[in-house]
């Protein structure tokens, strides 16, 4: 440890205080998995309840995850009735290793990692996040999961759901970087389990494999950025490095790994790093493809870490790093950039896609985008309230979703559905105000928080009555506004086809609007083996049926037999509409925990002066430094007919006609526009031709150079030795041997003269020796 | 007592006779009966000497060597049994594996 | 002889003497055997425990040779049966221990014949392998390395694959080329030795005290020197291009030889450059650096892209291990305390992870007598434990926080990233692909749709759940709470970086000295900068006030002395 750390340590370590319960509150999900896991591996029982029962499951599940939610919510209320200054509780548990004293910038820096967690204001309110919304998931996996239920796998669901949110807690709770990156790579592993968890499909295992491997790439990053800090500060503890920022940004120049650069580079270079490690996680471009396809795992599951938490954690890496990138103004505009292209690229995207969830899928990326629009114009708390607030409403829509999707008996393309509202008024109605939410409607929660991270780009360009920011802010402005209208497109393209008009899945097609469905005939939890799978199914429908993108063939309907279900959908039970109820709820008056400035008749900043202490501030804050631009209010305005507009277009080309004769058109008239569209522009298949295919390659040639030619020249080295043994084979069996045996022969000859006086009889040699006496004798006796 | 001429005389025949046996005869058994009969030859010797001398030590070999003998006996008719199992002969000129 | 000592050699050659008792036991009386060598191997692992416990207690000293014990064998030629163990040793030892019932325990499922020579020579090995770590003299070393190889040669000849006479005469003839090579090393060392100071000493101690001497040497025999050692040891470890051996070996060999090879034979490699390359000839092996490191690189990229097309489970495996030794490879030619820990972390990780993936493969071997990957699917299904237990292992193997896979990587990568970034970078890569080809492997075998044969395939015995329990046991451990293992290898780690790079620790502690001294300036107090830098200046009169006596006080002397690092100590 450093002087330079233990001095930081000393600064802020003593504003902060050590609170026991914290380390219980990120390890019970954990025991929760523990219990849960062994209890299914080694006593599962198929059905029943009891202690290895459903009910022993959600007991352990579910109240380790609730026990957590109301510690956190402890800390929270402890952390409220703190000074502002002082908002900090700590939980260090053990050292977790230490690597030894490490040369870094400005001396010597032992490497030692803590296994540590922490609670301020950020903390406390992803903490807040990701335990609630985690608990309000279980709940509503109760009931959504009920064929696992009876088919013996629902611990395993279960188990996995606790271990998420083990590693997520620990990733937002963690008290530096390691922890951090311990949660990280903990929510990468249960992502890819739970996307993976209907592995009998080849798709959903494929696609689990493809979201670790994307988020790898992402890591990648990751850690050359934590190195680089670590190089920059000799600590990855979050508190130490804002207490020593100051000093090292100070320095005028800084010299680690041989090169000598600014501050600034530094912080450039470690930023990009960084966020390419946020892009791996929270499906930024190019990275994203990875969230589209992991809606095949189960819809609670997409709901809370594919919208509501874990593609929320780059985001608050950058904002837990925000001192890092408030001096990095590159890596700012490189995070700015991506995150406004996202933002439009992913929202065109949503509006050609037929999968329900999909839909989903494409606006949480292009909702992330705006997050990261936040991030890059330097307004963290505009970007972390969005995430806030789109994980009220996305959890909302997912959970929503996934009642649809189980009152329709597991179908999730659109097309096949349509009428619900009716039928299932709570969820209709839930889904309803999320969407407003999501759109942008004052005064739903996205509003303010969408809103917000708009005026903030703009203000890049236009500030204080000058435009001089640059034609890039405009830019990216520009981006996220025609990605807001994409947005309120799709959102209520989604809600008009599926709540509007009549229910299509029975057979009442009057328009021929239904697409052969694949989820119909093999009935959920009887044979996941053999459905091959919505995502590929549909994207060779749309390279089969380009031109009538719509789907107006029907070739396949009769054959199927929709008719056999027997009944239409109705409403989901109460554990399920709850949970979407309430985030709905939240989705309605979210909003109002951080009013902007310029709307302050209607509330204060909460969230932003909570957040406040934890910002670096690089100069004074300028918030309520002056008198609010009109232009503010106009963008408001302007925001809010521009969204209203484009959910009238999208009524008017779903609603008002519901033989959908207008899309019909359009897509008639542009049939490329809409299927480069539809086919996500290939993106997919650009990887796999560009990036994919060619490693693989690569790998097959290598294999054949390991065998041909590195273990050639081994068995080549074994082959000449051969040869060269049987030449001295040949010359020892004919020169060498040919003289011993020549040496043999002549003795053998010689001695088959001698040999016949060996008759072999006893009598002979008697004989012998008796003359032999006598001969001794006589010679005696004569001498 | 006799004159160790006498002796001799009577040894030398005793062991010629034996000689001859284990020369002459082609049954085993007969052939180790006659070098029994050449052993003792020589005991007689040795005993009478030793009572010619006065010593002991002669009548002492002759106990080493009936002791020898006894010994000599056991295995040699050991290995004739042995041998009659085995060729179904005690004929000495039937065995001559040793034949160059 | 001190009772530890006893206990160490009592440890070694246990194995050997059940080897012996083995002999005596009728053939056809397989239980007995199985029974008999685990519980032979146990008893040995048990006997190493306490010194676990008593190198901990002395972690500080273990950079020398603890426990030690010699006796002359062949006095004319300077050979003494000498033994004890200094902290690689023991981790190594203790690892070998370790590995050693799971090797003997996994063998009942599919040894179907010839059982009691089996077992002997599996309890020959162990205690050939044991050897290697305690002596403390060359050419008794020498003796158990190659010994070691004539019970591998069989448990691959004998029971092996259907190549297995290729594979087994292939690692036999190739290992021995490398050995080969390093006995002329150790003979040039030892005549070199003879004509510096006139005696004939085979102890290693001796041989790494001629460092100084080497360097004076010429350049060529210098260089000719190292890479006798790199590649005698390089085929053991193996590194790219001499790991052609290792997949024949290990697709062939039986598990328990899998295991053994992957656990133990592979990191006699990496003991080799650690006890005899790094600390007899730094010259040299400095100068070779870029190449060595460049090799090292190129077998974390090949080993990863080529483990990626293959189709057969432990070729796939035998592939990684390629890889992740290409990593440790890394770590130890970076010359940097840090990486050096984690070299050897490294090291002990590769020894339980990747045993524990070729248990895994030979899990289902048993079961359906296939290794390819094609002919598996959906595993998951039918067996939940085993697929938990390979996930855990998978996740090991591509170093996933908690586990103890990541310890090892991160520790390599950050103490690379000090002295090489580009490499750092570049193996940070190969960690992408090995994810990439572990996680397909494990997709294609435990997810997708199930077919009837495997749909019939019975989940882990009870037998197999402990055997792999200590694997996974030890991965959980190492991966949450690696200290003790980190605390043990501290001393010799940072005795070996001052072999390679003298005065290396005294520039360390002169930094260290100087940001006490900044550090000091910068909360005001007066402790000049230059004071701190070694120049001949009486500490300042305040310093004691303030609590800070014995860093700042010593300051001056921080160029020699060893007091700086006393609160270094103190503070952790």
């Amino acid at each position: 440890m450093t002087p330079e750390h233990a001095a930081a340590q000393t600064l802020i370590g003593a504003a902060s205080t050590p609170w026991g319960l914290l380390a219980l509150a990120a390890l019970l999900p954990a025991f929760g998995a523990l219990v849960n896991g062994l209890n299914g591996l080694l006593f599962r029982r198929r059905t029943g309840t009891g202690f290895t029962g459903t009910t022993f499951v959600n007991a352990v599940a579910l109240g380790s995850v609730g026990l957590a939610f109301l510690i956190i919510l402890a800390g929270f209320v402890k952390l409220l009735g703190m000074p502002a200054e002082a908002r900090s509780l700590h939980a260090d548990l053990w050292t977790w290793f230490d690597l030894g004293g490490a040369r870094v910038n400005g001396g010597l820096a032992t490497m030692t990692m803590k296994w540590g967690y922490k609670l301020d204001p950020l903390s406390a309110c992803m903490g807040l996040l990701v335990s609630g919304a985690g608990f309000l998931i279980h709940l509503f996996s109760t009931g959504y999961m009920a064929d696992e239920q009876k088919d013996g796998r629902y611990w395993r669901f279960m188990t996995y759901l606790n271990l998420f949110v083990f590693s997520m807690l620990n990733l937002v709770l963690g008290s530096n970087m390691m922890m951090m990156f311990l949660g990280w790579e903990g929510v990468g592993l249960c992502s890819y389990l739970l996307i993976g968890f209907y592995f009998e499909k080849e798709f959903a295992a494929v696609a689990g494999k493809k979201a670790f491997v994307t988020n790898r790439i992402g890591d990648f990053g990751f850690v050359l950025g934590f190195a680089l800090l670590f190089m920059l500060f000799g600590s990855v503890d979050f508190d130490t490095m804002m207490g020593l920022v100051r000093g090292v940004s100070a320095a005028p120049s800084i010299t680690i790994l041989g090169h000598t650069a600014s501050p600034t580079f530094w912080f450039n270079l470690a930023g990009c790093c960084l966020f390419l490690g946020a892009c791996g996680k929270s499906a930024q471009i190019p990275l994203y493809v990875w969230l589209p396809d992991a809606m095949a795992g189960p819809t609670p599951v997409s709901a809370l870490i594919h919208a509501a938490t874990m593609v929320t954690s780059g985001l608050y890496m950058i904002a837990r790093l925000n001192f890092i990138f408030v001096q990095a103004p590159l890596a700012s505009d490189v995070v700015l950039v991506v995150g406004s292209l996202t933002a439009l690229v992913a929202a065109s995207m949503g509006t050609a896609q037929y999968d329900i969830k999909k839909v989903l899928a494409y606006s949480t990326v292009s909702q992330l985008g705006f997050m990261f629009m936040g991030m890059g114009a330097m307004s963290y708390t505009a970007g972390m309230f969005h995430v806030f607030t789109h994980a009220f409403f996305k959890a909302a829509l997912f959970l929503g979703s996934g009642s649809v999707i189980m009152a329709c008996h597991h179908e999730q393309d659109m097309r096949n559905m349509g009428g619900l509202r009716k039928a299932m008024p709570i969820t209709f109605a839930s889904m309803g105000l999320a969407t407003l939410a999501i759109n942008g409607i004052f005064p739903f929660s996205g509003f303010f928080s969408k809103d917000e991270i708009l005026w903030k780009v703009f203000e890049r360009w236009y500030h204080h009555g000058a435009y001089d920011g640059g034609a890039f802010y405009l830019m990216c402005w520009l981006f996220g506004v025609i990605g807001a209208g994409f947005t309120a497109f799709y959102m209520t393209r989604l809600i008009v086809m599926t709540f509007f008009g009549d229910y299509r899945g029975a057979g009442d097609d009057p328009h021929g609007l239904t697409v052969p469905s694949e989820a119909h005939h093999d009935d959920h939890g009887a044979g996941h083996g053999d459905g091959h799978g919505d995502d590929h199914g549909h994207v060779h429908a749309a390279a089969d049926h380009g031109h009538d993108g719509l789907g107006q063939d029907d070739h396949g309907r009769d054959s199927h037999g929709h008719g056999d279900h027997g009944h239409g959908p109705a409403e989901v039970p109460w554990n399920m509409w709850l949970p979407v109820a309430i985030l709905a709820g939240l989705a309605v008056v979210g909003g109002f925990l951080n009013i902007p400035h310029s709307l302050h008749v209607l509330g204060g900043e909460h969230f932003s002066r909570f957040m406040e202490p934890l910002l670096y501030q690089a100069a004074a804050p300028h918030g309520g430094a002056h008198a609010v631009p009109a232009i503010e209010y106009a963008l408001m305005v302007f925001a809010n007919v521009w969204a209203l507009g484009a959910m009238a277009l999208a009524w008017w080309m779903y609603k008002v006609d519901p033989s959908w004769s207008r899309p019909k058109a359009f897509v008639a008239r542009f049939p490329n526009l809409f299927r480069w569209v539809n086919a996500k522009y290939y993106v997919d298949e650009f990887y796999e031709a560009a990036l994919i295919g060619p490693c693989k390659q690569l790998s097959a040639q290598l294999w054949a150079f390991d065998t041909w030619v590195v273990d050639g020249m081994v068995n080549g080295a074994a082959r000449a030795t051969l040869l060269w043994a049987e030449a001295s084979a040949w010359f020892d069996a004919h020169v060498v041997d040919g003289l011993v045996n020549l040496v043999a022969w002549v003795l053998q000859q010689a001695s088959l003269a001698s040999k016949t006086l060996q008759s072999g009889r006893v009598h002979n040699y008697a004989f012998v020796m008796f003359l032999g006496f006598v001969a001794f004798a006589v010679w005696k006796l004569l001498a | 007592m006799p004159s160790p001429n006498a002796v001799l005389l009577l040894s030398f025949v005793l062991f010629s006779i034996g000689a001859a046996g284990v020369l002459v005869r082609r049954n085993v058994l007969v052939m180790l009966m006659s070098a029994e009969l050449m052993l003792n030859a020589a005991n007689i010797v040795l005993i009478a000497f030793a009572r010619h001398s006065g010593t002991v030590a002669g009548q002492a070999f002759a106990l080493l060597v009936m002791g020898f003998a006894a010994a000599e006996v056991a295995v040699g008719l050991a290995l004739v049994v042995a041998l009659y199992r085995k060729r179904d002969t005690v004929n000495a000129d039937d065995l001559d594996l040793l034949k160059g | 002889m001190s009772t530890m000592t006893l206990l160490m050699l009592a440890a070694t050659f246990l194995p050997l003497a059940g080897a012996l008792a083995l002999l005596a036991v009728p053939k056809e009386n397989r239980r007995a055997f199985e029974v008999g060598s685990v519980l032979v191997m146990l008893a040995s692992f048990l006997m190493s425990v306490p010194f676990w416990f008593q190198g901990l207690a002395m972690a500080k000293d273990m950079d020398k040779v603890q426990w030690a014990w010699s006796v002359d064998w062949i006095p004319s030629l300077g050979v003494k049966f000498h033994v004890g163990m200094d902290g690689i040793s023991l981790i190594l030892w203790l690892l070998t221990t370790f590995i050693g019932p799971v090797a003997a325990a996994c063998s009942w499922g599919n040894i179907e014949e010839r059982f009691k020579e089996y077992y002997v020579w599996l309890l020959v090995l162990q205690t050939s392998m044991l050897g290697v770590f305690i002596v403390q003299d060359m050419f008794v070393f020498y003796v158990f390395w190659e010994i070691m190889l004539v019970p591998m040669y069989f448990l691959i000849g004998i029971w092996g694959g259907p190549q297995k006479l290729y594979a087994a005469i292939k690692l036999f003839l190739y290992t021995l080329a490398g050995s080969v090579l390093m006995l002329v090393a150790i003979l040039a060392i030892y005549f070199l030795q003879h004509k510096t100071n006139g005696s004939y000493d085979f102890s290693i101690a001796s041989f790494q005290a001629m460092a100084p001497v080497i360097t004076q040497q010429g350049h060529t025999f210098q260089i000719l020197l190292a890479l006798a050692f790199f590649i005698g040891f390089a085929i053991k470890v193996p590194m790219f291009p001499f790991h052609t051996w290792l997949p024949d070996a290990h697709v062939q060999a039986p598990t328990a030889g899998s295991v053994i090879l992957a656990g133990i034979l592979l990191k006699m490699g990496t003991y080799g450059f650690l006890r005899f390359m790094l600390p007899i000839v730094p010259s040299a092996t400095k100068e070779l650096m870029p190449w060595l490191i460049a090799l090292s690189l190129i077998g974390i990229i090949y080993g990863a892209l080529v483990a990626m097309i293959q189709k057969d489970m432990k070729k796939l495996v035998a592939y990684s291990s390629v890889s992740h030794l290409g990593l440790c490879m890394l770590g130890m030619f970076a010359f940097n305390p840090n990486a050096m820990k984690g070299a050897l972390f490294q090291m002990v990780n590769h020894g339980i992870s990747t045993p524990g993936l070729f248990l895994a493969v030979s899990v289902v071997y048993e079961r359906r007598h296939t290794r390819m990957i094609a002919d598996y699917g959906g595993l998951s299904k039918t067996m939940p434990v085993y697929a938990t237990i390979f996930m855990i292992l998978t996740m090991s193997s591509i170093g996933l926080p908690g586990l103890n896979g990541f310890i090892g990587e991160f520790a390599i990568l950050a103490g690379t990233f000090q002295t090489w970034p580009w490499a750092a970078v570049v193996a940070t890569s190969g960690i992408i692909l090995g994810a990439a080809y572990m996680l397909w492997m494990f997709q294609r075998v435990m997810f997708g749709p199930i077919n009837t044969v495997n749909a019939e395939m019975a989940d882990l015995s009870t037998r197999e759940i402990l055997v792999f329990a200590p694997l996974i046991a030890a991965c959980f451990w190492l991966g949450l709470y690696p200290k003790p293992l980190m605390t043990l290898m501290e001393a010799p780690a940072a005795k070996l970086v001052e072999q390679v790079s003298p005065g290396f620790h005294d520039a360390q502690r002169l930094a260290e000295a100087q940001a006490k001294a900044a550090a000091l300036g910068m909360k005001g107090m007066a402790a000049p900068a230059h004071q701190a830098q070694g120049q001949e200046t009486p500490a300042a009169p305040d310093a004691p006030a303030h609590g800070e006596a014995p860093a700042h006080g010593a300051a001056p002397e921080a160029g020699h002395g060893v007091a700086p690092a006393a609160p270094e100590h103190g503070g952790r």
